[in-house]
C-alpha cells in the first residue's frame, strides 16, 4: 500500500528548542491514525508540518508522495480548539469555504449541518463548543480532502459532545475514502475509532503501528521481584515491594519462568511507551 | 478572497465611511456660507490683518478645531484597523483556518493588504480634499502645518504608513493589544519627529529680508542683522531692546541701521516638500509591507 504520509528525519526548531526531532514515519492510507502524546510532545508541530502551516527546519514530509505544501486541496485541517471567525454566520463560513476551495462541496456541507440541526443563520460565536467543532469539521470535510488532520479535536468538549463528534467523524470516514490523522492526549476516546497508533513524546516518535498488531505483540508480565528480568524487549518496568510489573514486547518468543503473562490494553501500552526510557 | 476581505472588514469600512460622511456634511454646511462671504485681503497691512482676524473668528473656529482632532486619525487607523488585521488571526487561531483553505497565504495576504491599504489611502485622499477645501479660506498658506499635514499626497501617506505599521506589529508580535500599543508608541513620535526635525531641512532654506505667512512662504527664523548682514552681537541686541522698550522695535532698529533677516522656504517649494515627505512615509510603508509578506510566507 502506498504510504499516505512519509517523514524522513523531520525536525522543527523554534528559536533554540526543538519541538520535533528526527521523526521518521510512514503511515498507511485509508486508516484512522491516532497521534498520542502528552501536552508539549510535538503533536501540534507535526500536524502543522503535515498541513504545510509550518516549514520543516530539517528533513522532509510528504503527503501522497508529494512534499507537503500549504493550502493543499488534498488536506483538510481542524486546528486545536476548532477556531472559526466568531462573527461570521455559519452561512458566511460556508461561503468562505466555497470562495477559497476549488473542490468545495456545498451540498455536503449543508446536508451535514442540517443533519446536526445547526442553523445556517446563527453566528459561529453563539454556537455551543460542540456545534462549533462540528462546523469546523464540516468546513474541513466539504473541501473533499483525501487526508483529514484533526488537532485535539475533542479536548475542549464535554463527554456527550465528544461522542457525537467522533460518531460524526466515523460516519464521514465510512462514506468517503478518507484517511484521518488525529492527535490526542487522552487515550480512552481513541480506542473505538482508531486503528493505527503513533506515540510521540519529547519531540520524538516512540512507536508506530497497527493497533491490533501492537496489542498482539505486547504482554504485561507480573512476577515476584526475584524473578529474572528478560534481557530484551522490556518497554517499561515497575517494581513494588514484592511484585514486579513489566510491559514486554514479546516478538512471539517464550516467556521466562516465574512470570505470569496477560494481554495488554491500549491505554497501558501507550503509557508504558510514554514512560519508557529507551529512545 | 475579495468577498472574505469585505466580510471581515466591512465594520471598518462602514466606520470610515461614516466618519467621512459626517465630516463632509459639516464641511459643506459651514464651508458654503464661508466661501460666499467676502474673502479677506491678504496684505500685511493692519486693516487687512483685522478683517482677516474677524473672518477667522467668524468661520474658522470649527474647521480649525476639527483639524486639530483629525491629526490623530492616522494613528487611530493604524491602531484600530492595522494592528488587529493579522494579530487577531494569530490570537484566535483562525490563521490555521484561513491558511489551510485552497488559497495560498501569499494571495490571501496580498488581496487583504491591497484592498485594506487601498481603501484607507483613498479615504485619506477624500479626507485631505475635504479638509483642503474647508480650510483654504481660513488658512490660505500651504506651508501652515494645518494645511501641509492634511494635503495630499502627504496625508494619505501618513494613513498608509500607520496601517502598514499596525499590520507589521501584528505580524511580529501576534497579539492585538501589544501590537496596538506598539503602533501608537512608534508612529506618533515618528510622525511628529519628521514634521519638526526633518521637514525644515528637505532643502536648504533661503535667507533674505522678504517672506512670511502673508506671502505664502514658510519662515523658519527671523532675526535682526547689522548693516553688514551679520547677526547682532549681544551688546547690540541689548542696546536695541533697551531703546525699543517703550516703542516700535522695527522703527528703532531701522534708526540704528539694523534690518530684519529671515530664513525661509518659498511658497513655490510646497509640492516638492509634499512629495519628499510622502515619499518618506510611503517608502517606509512599502518596506514594512515587504517585511509583513516575508514574515507571513515564512510561516
Amino acid at each position: 500500500m502506498n504510504p499516505l504520509l512519509e517523514t524522513v528525519r523531520l525536525g522543527k526548531r523554534y528559536r533554540s528548542a526543538w519541538a520535533l526531532r528526527d521523526c521518521n514515519l510512514s503511515l498507511p492510507a485509508g486508516r484512522v491514525i491516532a497521534l498520542v502524546g502528552p501536552n508539549g510532545a510535538g503533536k501540534t508541530t507535526l500536524l502543522r508540518l503535515v498541513t504545510g502551516l509550518l516549514r520543516p527546519t530539517e528533513g522532509t514530509v510528504a503527503v501522497f508522495g508529494e512534499p507537503a505544501v500549504p493550502a493543499s486541496p488534498l488536506t483538510g485541517f481542524v486546528a486545536q480548539d476548532h477556531p472559526l471567525y466568531q462573527r461570521f454566520s455559519v452561512r458566511d463560513l460556508l461561503r468562505m469555504g466555497h470562495a477559497l476551495n476549488v473542490g468545495w462541496d456545498q451540498h455536503l456541507a449543508e446536508r451535514r449541518l442540517a443533519g446536526l440541526g445547526i442553523p445556517l443563520e446563527r453566528r459561529a460565536g453563539t454556537l455551543s463548543g460542540g456545534q462549533q467543532a462540528q462546523v469546523a469539521l464540516t468546513l474541513a470535510l466539504a473541501k473533499r480532502p483525501k487526508l483529514l488532520v484533526l488537532d485535539e479535536p475533542v479536548a475542549s468538549l464535554d463527554p456527550l459532545a465528544r461522542r457525537e463528534f467522533m460518531a460524526g467523524l466515523m460516519a464521514s470516514v465510512a462514506e468517503e475514502e478518507l484517511t484521518v490523522l488525529l492527535s490526542s492526549h487522552v487515550v480512552a476516546e481513541l480506542e473505538r475509532v482508531c486503528d493505527y497508533l503513533v506515540v510521540i513524546t519529547g519531540g520524538r516518535v516512540k512507536i508506530a503501528g497497527d493497533i491490533d498488531d501492537l496489542l498482539a505483540a505486547h504482554r504485561v508480565l507480573t512476577g515476584p521481584c526475584s524473578a529474572q528480568v528478560p534481557l530484551t524487549g522490556v518497554v517499561h518496568a515497575t517494581r513494588g515491594d514484592r511484585h514486579a510489573h513489566l510491559v514486554l514486547r514479546t516478538g512471539g518468543g517464550p516467556i521466562l519462568p516465574g512470570w505470569e503473562a496477560h494481554p495488554i490494553g491500549l491505554e497501558e501500552l501507550v503509557l508504558s511507551y510514554l514512560q519508557s526510557e529507551e529512545p | 478572497m475579495i468577498w472574505l476581505t469585505w466580510r471581515q472588514h466591512r465594520g471598518e469600512v462602514i466606520g470610515v465611511a461614516t466618519l467621512l460622511g459626517v465630516l463632509g456634511v459639516l464641511a459643506l454646511v459651514t464651508g458654503i456660507p464661508m466661501r460666499a462671504a467676502d474673502a479677506p485681503c491678504l496684505q500685511a497691512t493692519e486693516a487687512c490683518e483685522h478683517t482677516f482676524r474677524t473672518f477667522r473668528e467668524q468661520y474658522g473656529v470649527l474647521p480649525l478645531e476639527i483639524a486639530t482632532w483629525l491629526q490623530i486619525v492616522a494613528v487611530l487607523a493604524g491602531v484600530l484597523i492595522g494592528a488587529p488585521l493579522l494579530a487577531r488571526e494569530y490570537e484566535h487561531g483562525t490563521w490555521q483556518l484561513a491558511w489551510t483553505q485552497g488559497v495560498s497565504r501569499t494571495r490571501w495576504l496580498s488581496v487583504k493588504l491591497i484592498l485594506v491599504l487601498g481603501f484607507m489611502a483613498a479615504a485619506g485622499l477624500v479626507l485631505s480634499l475635504v479638509m483642503g477645501w474647508w480650510l483654504d479660506p481660513v488658512i490660505p498658506v500651504g506651508f501652515h502645518p494645518d494645511r501641509f499635514n492634511f494635503a495630499a499626497p502627504v496625508y494619505p501617506s501618513y494613513i498608509l504608513l500607520a496601517v502598514a505599521m499596525g499590520v507589521f506589529f501584528g505580524a511580529f508580535i501576534r497579539r492585538t493589544v501589544p501590537a496596538m500599543a506598539a503602533t501608537f508608541a512608534v508612529f506618533l513620535p515618528l510622525r511628529l519627529g519628521v514634521e519638526s526635525g526633518l521637514r525644515p531641512s528637505y532643502r536648504a532654506p533661503l535667507s533674505g529680508d522678504s517672506g512670511g505667512w502673508a506671502s505664502g512662504n514658510w519662515v523658519l527664523e527671523r532675526l535682526f542683522v547689522d548693516s553688514a548682514g551679520r547677526p547682532l552681537t549681544r551688546s547690540a541686541e541689548e542696546q536695541l531692546l533697551n531703546l525699543a522698550s517703550d516703542g516700535d522695535l522695527e522703527a528703532v532698529a531701522r534708526r540704528l541701521g539694523f534690518r530684519q533677516s529671515t530664513t525661509y522656504h518659498p511658497a513655490s517649494r510646497f509640492w516638492e516638500f509634499q512629495f519628499i515627505e510622502a515619499a518618506i512615509f510611503g517608502g517606509l510603508a512599502l518596506a514594512l509591507t515587504a517585511l509583513i509578506v516575508w514574515r507571513v510566507r515564512r510561516g
